[in-house]
């Protein structure tokens, strides 16, 4: 049995506790190296052992989770996130395809990450999308921020800004980059709507979420139908067209 | 010497017998078109041009279409019967009877009665004066009154002198206006002659009188003297209860009289036993000529060469004659010429001048007359004679003049009366075209017929015959052929028509038409035909165009030297070029499209003339102008027949028939300018059913104002045409709801139902052919209710305006300022729900909790579950009022500071103290008010901190009129606070404070300064801690 080394970073005693109890009580493999109870110490920690897994929590007097992110120089870890509840952080979180969980914390998606967190371990690839969060979070005008794609073995991180619009496949969604990339992802339209800042990405149509920047021309219609930067045509759907006016600012 | 004139005049009065009966065409005006009363006893016509009957049964007024009826008018002096009308200059009918009078006003067609000494009002009367004269009045005899002008001696009126100005009718006075003399009868017996200049008085009592009309008068010495006329050669015409007319010329100084029973003899009338009223009435017309209307003997016409009278006898015989039963009363000549006959039986009018035609036609069982059967051509042999043919009628003769000769017919065979066509051979021999190819032959010299029959016309019909420039003759035959006589072997050929492929049974066969090089043009149904004349061959066949390949030709003459002009059988006239065999229709093609073209003749000025369906056109050389002519009324017996033909006369007049009547005129004398239409009239007005006198309502105003209730109108209009040979019609449109024109004949009428209110123009004009009348308007105008009027709307809407505009005003501000506050209010409440169910604190208390659990910590956990829920409660509640008590509200603040405690492991300390007074009285505070400046207190301002003493103080007192809370922590203070903040990033906007400084203000009114915010520093300046204080106006729950 692989063993991983972690440390959780949380002000909360009781926050701090209650994971360590869980990760004992059902992740043996799990072995916490130091629990801190705010971020400098978990910076110190962290460059001092060097974990496989950090638990983070985000919200922290002084110095929260994100910033004590970007103040590491060792980042060659899996990193779960805890937080009570903060939505925008969850969103900056999952668009860097990294794993969290709210508290209190339910067992059986502890044991989840746990999971994905051992085979990820492989991959190497974890300060990629740790970057990636700093990096989106540091732009605060949302102009160029990443969005992380995960694909058959690689991660890519694609501007937002290049996204002209996305199709739903079933359960897949092509995302069409600018200029003439296409990416297959085996994830619903469903979450990139989620995950997608609202104000640029308007869902048009059951199938299609589009940058509204990448709009060159609407069509009357019932619905209408739009043509984007890259000469394709979309329809909109007859519910959605008021919507979609609006965001388009009719 | 006197005696000898008045023998030779006896003698001259005998030829008084020449007939005019059937030269002129009546109109016949009786009860069956609507006269009240077949007797008319006066007939005048008003300035407007409307003529009035004055009936025994009431007045009338006819606008030539329909009657509108003043039967009041009996109603007038009951039983009176008026005699007399006349329209004076003033706008009034005057009717007349003996020495009363009553006048109708045409505007407001009201009567009223009045006697002669109306005339003269103040006059004095005069007792017993026969004659007497004062000012410029006179009074000749206890009935007659006359006004003179006192400088000239004019007549300006007179009682009794009903119509002074129809100078030239007979009445009971005349004025000679060279003289100056009045000529009156005095006692009905007596001729009294006054002079106003003069004064002298004559008169036929005074005998021996030395006035020389007074003389002659004596002579005569017949009384019984009714009415007198001067005419405008200055004859006084005096006119007696018996049948003789004396006349007096003024300036021959000769008497003459007329017996009219020599006349009356000569009709064979036995009605003269009783002579008295045997001469009614006597015109001389603006033309001249003098009329005479009489009893038994009809209308005489004065001969003027011969000086004799001419007769009009009432005829059932002649078509459109004379009628009446034993009298004529009256004879008026209105403005347009035409004569008016009142009768005994109804109305005659007649225009015995707007008549370029001589009808000439059959009169029933006078032998003398046209023959009865139909008419079919007409020729003038060179000695003057003029040949009818008819269709089994024979020939009938005349002289140059119509007057009947004798009728040829031929016995034995029926066909032989079957007379077609004629032509006249170069020698002067006629030629009549028969039935069966049967030809008569006549000489004009011996005045003898001969008949043959060529085998060359096949025993065919002869339809048609032309003589070519060389005097040979073509024949047209029934069967479709041609047979041609030559004039240079005298003897008939065949043409030959082996080519022609035409050999139908019955066909309609044209003329045919032999032009300058000798091609000969006839047709057969469509097609024209080609021949070549000089070698007896058919040529060619030229059909038509489909376009008109259903209409059969009737007529080919020459247009032009290359051009053929073709008379169609209802499509008018199209042209073909010799040449190119093209065809092409000239512009007044659209005039005449419907109708059939019998005969095209070329006069010598060029124009072409065209007998089409019922009437006569004249056409331009170039065929780009056209004009009916006017035949004149009832011109022929029946609409259906068709003119002919033209012949013409050696003396240049022109000849066309139809089968019942032949039309004699000179058509150079015809003129085809338009006469100027005069405007039509609005004769009537019919507002909701009810009849208006439209006369005194446009006098009033040129437009007709209705309101919106009185808005079904019916307009009756009349074009004034009494005898109008011309199918006109009229149109008429209202502008405002349509603009087409509508087009009415029968109907001289225009409703309108339900008209909306708004101006209107109603338009109405007579339409001539191709000319029209001026367009006559009537504005109409309806008015809307006062409640729909456009004022009265304004300024309702106007008052509506500002009334609602204050109240509206007045509304918004209050709601605007209530749902300013309320939105504020709510929002603010929203807000603050928000802020205290901060999710982070829900989810990290449930946190704590289960970390207790997890550590098996049971009783802490349930505590603690406990409190959690007791908080939420408090919230829950507390967020459904306003307002809650303030102990209520502590207790939940405690609640809430024992879980941040126990969430921080009791790192934060907390004290409050409360004012015993706030907490025991009624006071009222806005739920968890001063939570935020808590949590503030304890996550920016304690956690931050570095270490342990984390304190918190909440104090609550009452401050005046408030409750003043105190919170007090030792915090790193706001500064630092900031900082951390935005080192983090933090995306975590917190509206705590704001909210509650919104709840605080609203709560509180606004009145005052009610947060405060103290940074705390220590002697070093170094920051302590952060000090709230908040103030709440005191509220109490009764308040």
């Amino acid at each position: 049995m692989t063993t991983l080394t972690a440390i959780i970073v949380d002000d909360e005693s009781s926050s701090r506790n209650s994971l360590l109890q869980k990760l004992n009580d059902n992740c043996p493999e799990i072995h916490i190296l130091v629990t801190c109870e705010n971020a400098e110490e978990g910076i110190d920690a962290i460059e001092t052992h060097k974990p496989d897994l950090v638990f983070l929590d985000v919200e922290m007097p002084r110095m929260n989770g994100f910033v004590m992110l970007q103040k590491l120089i060792y980042k060659s870890f899996e990193l779960i996130f805890t937080t009570a509840y903060d939505h925008y952080a969850i969103q900056a979180i999952r668009c860097s395809a990294l794993d969290y969980l709210v508290k209190p914390i339910e067992v059986s998606t502890l044991v989840e990450a746990v999971e994905k967190a051992k085979q990820k371990k492989r991959l190497h690839s974890n300060g990629d999308r740790i970057d990636n969060l700093i990096h989106n979070l540091l732009d605060e005008r949302n102009q160029h921020h990443r969005l992380a794609i995960p694909s058959q073995d690689s991660l890519q991180f694609v501007e937002m800004a290049n996204i002209i619009y996305l199709e739903a496949e079933s359960n897949y969604t092509s995302i069409y980059l600018n200029p003439e990339a296409r990416i297959f992802v085996s994830k619903t339209l469903k979450e990139y709507e989620e995950l997608l800042p609202p104000s640029i990405f308007i869902r048009i149509h059951h199938s299609y979420i589009i940058n509204k920047n990448h709009v060159q021309k609407y069509l009357r219609g019932e619905g209408g139908q739009v043509i984007m930067s890259n000469g394709k045509t979309l329809d909109v759907s007859r519910r959605k067209k008021e919507e979609f006016m609006k965001a388009i600012g009719y | 010497m006197r005696y000898a004139l008045l023998a030779l005049n006896f003698l001259l009065s005998y030829t008084l017998s020449a007939q005019l009966n059937g030269k002129y065409t009546f109109r016949h005006i009786g009860t069956s078109d609507g006269l009240l009363n077949s007797t008319v006893r006066g007939i005048a016509q008003d300035e407007e041009g409307y003529m009035w009957f004055l009936t025994e049964s009431g007045l009338q007024r006819y606008d030539g279409h329909s009657f509108v009826n003043y039967p009041e008018i009996l109603d007038v002096n009951p039983g009176e019967i008026w005699w007399v009308l006349y329209a004076d200059q003033k706008g009034s009918l005057i009717m007349w009877k003996g020495d009363k009078f009553i006048r109708f006003d045409l505007k407001s067609h009201r009567f009223t009665a009045h006697t002669a000494e109306d005339l003269f009002p103040n006059e004095p009367p005069a007792p017993g004066v026969e004659y007497f004269e004062d000012g410029n009045r006179c009074r000749l005899d206890s009935r007659l009154w006359v006004k003179y002008e006192k400088n000239t001696g004019n007549i300006i009126a007179s009682a009794l002198n009903y119509n002074l100005d129809l100078k030239h009718a007979t009445c009971w006075q005349a004025f000679d206006s060279t003289t100056g003399d009045f000529y009156s009868f005095e006692k009905l017996v007596y001729l009294q002659i006054w002079n106003p200049v003069t004064k002298q008085r004559f008169s036929s009592a005074l005998d021996p009188s030395t006035h020389p009309v007074i003389k002659e008068w004596n002579k005569v010495k017949i009384h019984g003297y009714d009415k007198m006329m001067i005419d405008s050669k200055r004859r006084i015409w005096f006119i007696s209860y018996t049948h003789h007319v004396y006349r007096y010329d003024l300036n021959k100084e000769e008497m003459k009289y007329f017996s009219l029973k020599v006349l009356a003899d000569k009709l064979g009338k036995d009605t003269l036993q009783d002579a008295r009223g045997l001469i009614h009435f006597m015109l001389e017309d603006r033309q001249k000529n003098i009329w005479l209307a009489t009893e038994n003997v009809g209308l005489l016409l004065l001969d003027q060469e011969k000086d004799e009278f001419l007769c009009i006898n009432s005829s059932e015989k002649i078509i459109h004659g004379l009628r009446y039963n034993y009298a004529i009363r009256n004879i008026f000549q209105d403005r347009d010429g035409n004569l008016w006959l009142g009768t005994d039986r109804g109305i005659n009018v007649f225009n015995p001048y707007d008549n370029y035609f001589q009808i000439i036609r059959n009169i029933e069982d006078e032998k003398k007359s046209v023959p009865k059967f139909d008419i079919m051509d007409v020729i003038q042999a060179s000695q003057g004679e003029i040949l009818v043919g008819t269709w089994d009628g024979g020939i009938g003769i005349y002289d140059s003049e119509w007057n009947y000769i004798r009728t040829v017919v031929f016995p034995d065979i029926p066909q032989h009366n079957q007379v077609w066509c004629f032509i006249e051979q170069d020698d002067g021999t006629i030629w009549a075209g028969c039935n069966w190819g049967y030809i008569h032959k006549y000489n004009p010299a011996l005045r003898t017929f001969t008949t043959d029959r060529p085998p060359e016309t096949m025993n065919s019909t002869i339809l048609r015959m032309t003589k070519d420039k060389n005097g040979n003759i073509y024949l047209v035959l029934r069967n479709g052929k041609i047979a041609y006589w030559s004039k240079k072997d005298n003897r008939f050929y065949a043409f030959n028509e082996q080519k022609s492929a035409y050999n139908k049974h019955p066909a309609f066969v044209s003329n045919i038409f032999i032009d300058q090089s000798g091609r000969g043009w006839s047709a057969l149904d469509q097609c024209l035909l080609e021949y070549d004349a000089k070698q007896l061959t058919y040529i060619n066949s030229h059909c038509a165009p489909d376009s008109l390949s259903k209409y059969d030709i009737r007529y080919i003459t020459q247009f032009n030297d290359s051009t053929l002009i073709i008379g169609l059988r209802g499509n008018g006239v199209y042209l073909f070029n010799k040449n190119s065999y093209q065809i092409s229709r000239p512009e007044i093609q659209t005039h005449i499209a419907y109708t059939t073209v019998n005969t095209i003749k070329q006069d010598s000025e060029g124009n072409f003339w065209l007998c089409a369906g019922n009437a006569l056109y004249k056409c331009n050389q170039d065929l780009s102008e056209i004009s009916k002519i006017n035949l004149g009324y009832n011109a022929l017996t029946s609409d259906f027949y068709e003119l002919a033909s033209i012949y013409e006369l050696s003396d240049g007049r022109w000849v066309t028939t139809t089968p019942s009547e032949i039309i004699c005129f000179d058509h150079r004398l015809i003129q085809t300018e338009e006469s100027e239409k005069k405007d039509v009239l609005i004769s009537g007005l019919t507002i909701m059913k009810e009849a208006i006198n439209v006369d005194s309502l446009l006098s009033v105003s040129d437009q007709l104002m209705l309101p919106y209730d009185r808005n079904f109108i019916s307009i009756n209009f009349t074009a004034l045409e009494y005898l109008n040979a011309f199918d006109f019609t009229y149109s008429y449109r209202l502008k405002g709801i349509e603009d087409e024109w509508n087009s009415t004949s029968t109907r001289q009428a225009a409703d309108y139902t339900d008209l909306k209110p708004g101006e209107y123009i109603f338009e109405v004009k007579a339409i001539y052919g191709s000319s029209e009348s001026p367009i006559t308007s009537l504005p109409i105008i309806i008015t809307p209710p006062w409640w729909d009027t456009f004022w009265f709307k304004s300024l309702c809407a106007l008052a509506l305006a500002a009334i609602a505009y204050y109240f509206v005003r007045r509304r918004i501000q209050t709601i605007r300022k209530e749902a300013e506050l309320k939105q504020k209010i709510s929002e603010t409440e929203m807000m603050a729900l928000r802020a205290q169910m901060n999710p982070h604190f829900i989810f990290n208390c449930l946190n704590s909790i289960d970390n207790l659990i997890q550590s098996n910590q049971k009783e802490k956990a349930t505590t603690y579950l406990a409190k959690f829920a007791k908080l939420i409660r408090a919230i829950l509640e507390n967020s459904k009022t306003n307002v809650v008590p303030f102990w209520k509200d502590m207790e939940a603040l405690s609640l809430y500071l024992e879980l941040e405690q126990l969430r921080w492991d009791n790192k934060i300390n907390y004290s409050i103290e409360v004012d015993p007074r706030i907490q025991n009285g009624d006071y009222k505070v806005p739920p968890l008010i001063i939570q935020p400046f808590v949590e503030n207190a304890i996550h920016h301002g304690l956690l931050n901190k570095k270490g342990s003493e984390k304190n918190l103080t909440i104090s609550a007192e009452l401050q005046g009129d408030n409750i003043k809370y105190t919170i007090t922590d030792n915090g790193v203070g706001r500064q630092q606070a900031a900082e951390f903040k935005r080192a983090n990033r933090s995306s975590h906007k917190s509206f705590g404070t704001k909210i509650t400084q919104d709840r605080v203000d609203i709560f509180n009114k606004g009145e005052n300064q009610s947060i405060h915010i103290v940074d705390l520093y220590d002697e070093h300046q170094n920051a302590i801690g952060t000090k709230v204080e908040v103030w709440l106006t005191t509220q109490s729950e009764t308040t």
